[in-house]
């Protein structure tokens, strides 16, 4: 396994100081704090152990994440090798940049913001090689008379997938947070690295454009 | 129906899906084990090439020597051998 730079400042504590700091680092926004942050000392003391070279320690790391990971990565990507793929990437991305994990927020936090940088570069890269997939022409069809609450959730998601794929990747980013993720402008502003005004900008400009481009498609057909 | 009201219906819908299950442990470290080695491979890259001026130089200096104390070893080797060209 690759070395890590060891910051010893910080992955030198003990489990037990870093429970105490993240009780005092998270207690006014959350009164539930033993449940959560015994989670999170867990998952520092995970790291603490990869950096002193348990490769177990990281494998419980992916262990514990990976459904997360991946049910996240299933809206960058429907193919199943690439889906996959996207996965692994996250972690091993995870694994390089973990020397830079402040602890400022909770590890599962900072691991949401690896993945939407993964999966964004992904569609950045689609993009540039011009592979999206296109709704189908009977879709068009559809569209005026579909009725969402009818359809079956696979249907419907590989549905939305293809008509997001149809904005850049930046608007496409924006609506799949807010829409598909259900994230807050604040939630969506860290996992992006956006400011708040930022994102309400685009997603108030990503909306008109997805709606621009059906009105003209639905007329096209 | 309005795409922003279709969106959000479908995105609704499309929550209830169920994700495909991944176990990418195993190809995770695997993927850091074989970086690590080709880091390791990349970090010998320039010692190796080191080596191999080295030895190219050390055998080249090897032959000359070879050469030149079979020169000095027997003085006569030049003359004998021109004669027997001549000849």
């Amino acid at each position: 396994m690759i070395d890590l730079a060891l910051d010893s400042r910080i992955w030198r504590k003990s489990p037990a100081e870093i429970f105490a700091g993240f009780c005092l680092t998270f207690a006014s926004d959350n009164s539930n704090c033993s449940d959560l942050t015994r989670a999170q000392a867990d998952d520092l003391d995970d790291i603490r152990n990869t950096f002193d070279g348990d490769e177990n320690a990281y494998k419980r790391l992916i262990e514990r994440y990976q459904q997360k990971i991946a049910s996240m990565m299933w809206r960058f990507s429907r193919n199943r090798n690439t889906h996959e793929e996207l996965v692994q990437d996250v972690f091993v991305e995870v694994y390089l940049s973990l020397s830079n994990y402040g602890q400022k927020a909770p590890f599962s936090h900072w691991l949401s913001r690896i993945a939407t940088r993964v999966g964004y570069r992904y569609w950045k890269m689609q993009q540039r090689k011009k592979r999206f997939d296109t709704v189908a022409l009977k879709d068009w069809d559809q569209l005026s008379v579909i009725s969402p609450e009818n359809m079956d959730p696979n249907e419907a998601a590989e549905l939305i997938h293809r008509l997001l794929g149809l904005l850049p990747p930046r608007d496409r980013l924006i609506l799949t947070l807010r829409y598909l993720e259900e994230c807050s402008i604040e939630e969506a502003a860290k996992r992006t690295g956006w400011s708040k005004t930022m994102v309400k900008v685009q997603t108030w400009r990503a909306r008109g454009k997805l709606k621009m481009l059906i009105e003209q498609r639905q007329k096209e057909e | 129906m309005y795409p922003e009201k279709l969106i959000r219906g479908l995105a609704k819908k499309a929550a209830m899906e169920a994700t495909p299950e991944v176990d990418v442990t195993y190809q995770v470290l695997a993927r850091l084990r074989s970086d690590y080695s080709q880091a390791t491979w990349q970090d010998e890259k320039p010692f190796m090439w080191l080596a191999g001026i080295s030895t190219a130089a050390a055998l080249s200096l090897a032959a000359l020597a070879f050469i030149a104390y079979y020169l000095s070893s027997d003085p006569l080797s030049e003359i004998s051998q021109t004669i027997a060209w001549v000849m």
